[in-house]
């Protein structure tokens, strides 16, 4: 008897009208009928190829062959000879893991806030955060980005992502100057910037420059559900598995100085001015979002892409409340329908005005149009 | 207090270190590059650059990366140097010996293993291995073997220069200096597999499909990575293989096999300090965190 | 004769008394195979651990903005 073995690493993400492959260890995910689901559910379960055939009868040798090779070419499967052979691979634990009551974090830093932006950093540091997102609705000149990226000196944070508004001085020399130090800067986006441009870090600059011509003047820009933004790897698969992958171990500090899950989320857990993070995350509701995962969200739980999805908490459809009191609607910034597996504009839906109404997201809909 | 032996790049160490902050467990990482001394002050102090700690205090050691050793400074006087160093060695093996009380894992003595005497006793232990001899003259044979340093190493440095020993397969014969050759094992698979105080974690290797890696995994393809998935050993090998480790008294190592197309399993060789990252990460076994636990219970 | 030519020279002199895989042995540069494998991401020294912290972006995007 033959028998079939999915990659253990690869993970079906079933949806209502189809699903996807997500290839953990390729970091790519590929879309599948469920009609091949029903065949890797069966094989996994450890039918025989043999028994598999005969289920299926004569009249689906052939579409089952054809499913049999793609599967072998595209190495998501093997064949083994024996139910024991079948039986020494087991599933691949789907648990997360990872240290660190924090692991990221998006503050929104007024110039008020910019002074005191080094205990804030140092409490962060406590936490063992090690990724985080400086949002500053102005122009910063290289002096202030200097200044701000040294508070950085001899902490563990890994990654530092900036925002701000584009100015005349911005060029080579500037980026330049900036990289002159070693930093834990990854990325610098310019907005209202008079161009569109993405270039990669390389040997030169070790961060990441974007420029765009979008006025961010709010974290209202935030929570947008695009295929561009899918990601298909070990560690975000796995904590969107078991977590909520937008929320899970974030800290958002708002342009008030407002401690909360994000920045444009409505709950504030006390104010930096009198509150350590370390009590905000101590306290009850903090937390309640963590543990909300796509399966346990309106519509995302039928989608094939929810695994490779983020979520997003602070503007959804406004439609579901589970008995908890947590609000379990669709992401208002997806357009896309995994019953029908068309993406169309989100803003333009007519169920959707009231919420856009709600969050005050009118003027955005608007520029965007 | 729990002490690790380690190195400043070792991103396992990074990882385990993560969570014993979150579990709030005091360590201390001791480098290649720190200055340590010992006296038997507080029945055992151990100095470690500016700070001290009483071995009393020392409930868990792991020694990820070296050992407990005195950098002496040279006279450049072969003789003397040579007097210190054997007075060295004496109080570097009495501390380790010391520190090998506590629960720890891995070992100051295991840190290197005689490749000959494992595949002695892997067979002693009923694993087998496959067929080999240390020769000068290599008469081709019906069967393929393969030639490989037997320290194990595919490489080394000197000066500006990597010499590189390459794993080869063997048609003609040769002559040569005593060399070590081993009957090449066809593989469905290959098995990386942790071991840690009686317990397995094992990583299969589907390499065999990419040409460019059947003699050697670690020549990497990036392209077309070779599929890492969990395996389980049957049990009859995971006792063949305690049996193994624990007649080399290791407590840790990974462990290389191969299992044949008609599903024998065939055992290479034992790394005492092998990296567990490799076979941890695209697993999911989340070793780093088991490494956690074990130090701070 | 540099470097690289004395190796393969002494290997061959001395043929009868190295193992077999010296005979098959490859020489590489060590400058050019470090300028290969040079990350040009960064790493900084922690100053709480004695540890590199190696600089990269979080595995899955904070904001999402544009
Ligand atoms: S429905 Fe939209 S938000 Fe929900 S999982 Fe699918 S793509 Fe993501």
């Amino acid at each position: 008897m033959t028998y079939f073995k999915l990659f253990t690493n690869c993970i079906v993400s079933k949806g209502i009208a189809r699903s996807l492959i997500c290839d953990l260890q390729r970091q790519s995910s590929t879309l599948i009928p469920n009609d091949l689901v029903a065949i890797i559910t069966e094989l996994d379960s450890a039918t025989s190829v043999e028994d598999l055939f005969r289920q299926y009868g004569a009249e689906n040798r052939e579409t089952i062959s054809e499913y049999l090779a793609y599967l072998t070419e595209n190495e998501y499967g093997f064949y083994c000879e024996s139910l024991e052979e079948f039986n020494r691979f087991p599933p691949m634990s789907t648990a997360f893991s990872g240290s660190g009551k924090i692991t990221n974090a998006v503050i929104e830093v007024s110039e008020d806030m910019e002074r005191n932006l080094g205990t804030i950093l140092e409490q962060l540091n406590g936490l063992r955060c090690t990724s985080l997102v400086l949002m500053f609705y102005r122009p910063m000149d290289i002096d202030g980005l200097q200044s701000v990226l040294e508070r950085f000196d001899g902490t563990e944070i890994s990654s530092v992502e900036i925002v701000t508004a584009y100015h005349e001085a911005v060029g080579a020399d500037f980026l330049k100057n900036l990289n002159a130090r070693l930093t834990p800067l990854t990325s610098i986006l310019f907005y209202n910037a008079p161009f569109d441009r993405t270039d990669p870090w390389d040997r030169n600059i070790y961060f990441d420059v974007r420029f765009s011509r979008s006025n961010i003047h709010s974290f209202k820009h935030c929570g947008i559900v695009s295929a561009a933004y899918f990601d298909t790897n070990f560690p975000k698969v796995l904590e969107a598995m078991n977590h909520n992958s937008c929320l899970h171990k974030k800290i958002g500090i708002d342009i008030h100085g407002n401690i909360k899950n994000c920045p444009a989320m409505e709950t504030s857990f006390g104010n930096i001015r009198e509150t350590k993070l370390a009590e905000a995350l101590e306290h009850p509701g903090f937390k309640q979002y963590w543990g909300l995962t796509k399966d346990d969200i309106a519509v995302c739980r039928d989608c094939e892409y929810r695994y490779i999805c983020t979520d997003c908490r602070a503007y959804t459809g406004r439609t579901h409340i589970d008995t908890g009191g947590l609000d379990t609607s669709k992401p208002l910034k997806c357009g896309y329908d995994p019953y029908t597996n068309e993406w169309a504009e989100w803003s333009v839906h007519p169920l959707r005005q009231e919420a856009i109404r709600y969050y005050g997201l009118e003027e955005l809909v608007r520029n965007n149009e | 207090m729990i002490l690790i032996f380690s190195e400043v790049n070792d991103l396992s160490t990074l990882a385990v270190a993560g969570y014993l902050d979150d579990y709030g467990v005091p360590y201390t990482v001791v480098l290649k590059t720190d200055t340590l001394r010992y006296t038997d002050a507080d029945k055992g102090t151990l100095y470690i650059g500016e700070n001290k700690i009483c071995l009393k205090d020392i409930h868990a050691v792991w020694f990820r990366r070296g050992k407990f050793f005195i950098r002496s400074n040279a006279f450049k006087d072969r003789e003397l140097d040579l007097y210190l160093y054997e007075n060295n060695v004496i109080i570097e093996d009495y501390v380790n010996y010391k520190l090998e009380q506590v629960k720890s894992i891995g070992s100051a003595a295991g840190l290197h293993v005689n490749k000959l005497i494992v595949l002695e006793k892997a067979k002693a232990c009923g694993l087998t291995v496959p067929d080999y001899c240390l020769e000068h003259d290599f008469q081709q044979q019906d069967a393929t073997y393969i030639v490989k340093g037997v320290n194990g190493n595919t490489h080394f440095n000197s000066d500006q220069l990597r010499i590189i020993l390459p794993v080869v397969k063997l048609n003609d014969s040769h002559s040569s200096g005593l060399s070590f050759f081993q009957r090449y094992t066809e593989k469905k698979y290959e098995l990386r597999i942790f071991y840690l105080h009686g317990r397995f974690w094992s990583m299969a290797i589907f390499s065999q499909n990419d040409p460019q890696t059947t003699t050697d995994f670690r020549k990497y393809n990036k392209e077309r990575p070779n599929r890492n998935i969990p395996y389980t050993l049957p049990t009859a090998i995971e006792a063949k293989l305690t049996c193994l480790m624990e007649s080399l008294s290791l407590n840790t190592g990974s462990i290389d096999m191969i299992v044949t197309p008609s599903l024998e399993h065939v055992f290479l060789e034992v790394n005492p300090v092998g990296q567990f990252g490799m076979v941890s990460l695209p697993c999911n076994y989340n070793l780093e965190k088991e490494i956690a636990d074990f130090l701070k219970s | 004769m540099n470097k690289a030519e004395q190796i393969r020279e002494l290997a061959r002199l001395h043929k009868d008394q190295l193992p077999l895989n010296f005979q098959f042995m490859e020489i590489i540069e060590l400058e050019a195979e470090r300028k290969k494998l040079t990350y040009t991401g960064k790493s900084l020294l922690s100053a709480r651990h004695p540890f590199h912290i190696q600089v990269k972006k979080p595995c899955k995007a904070l904001i999402r903005i544009l």
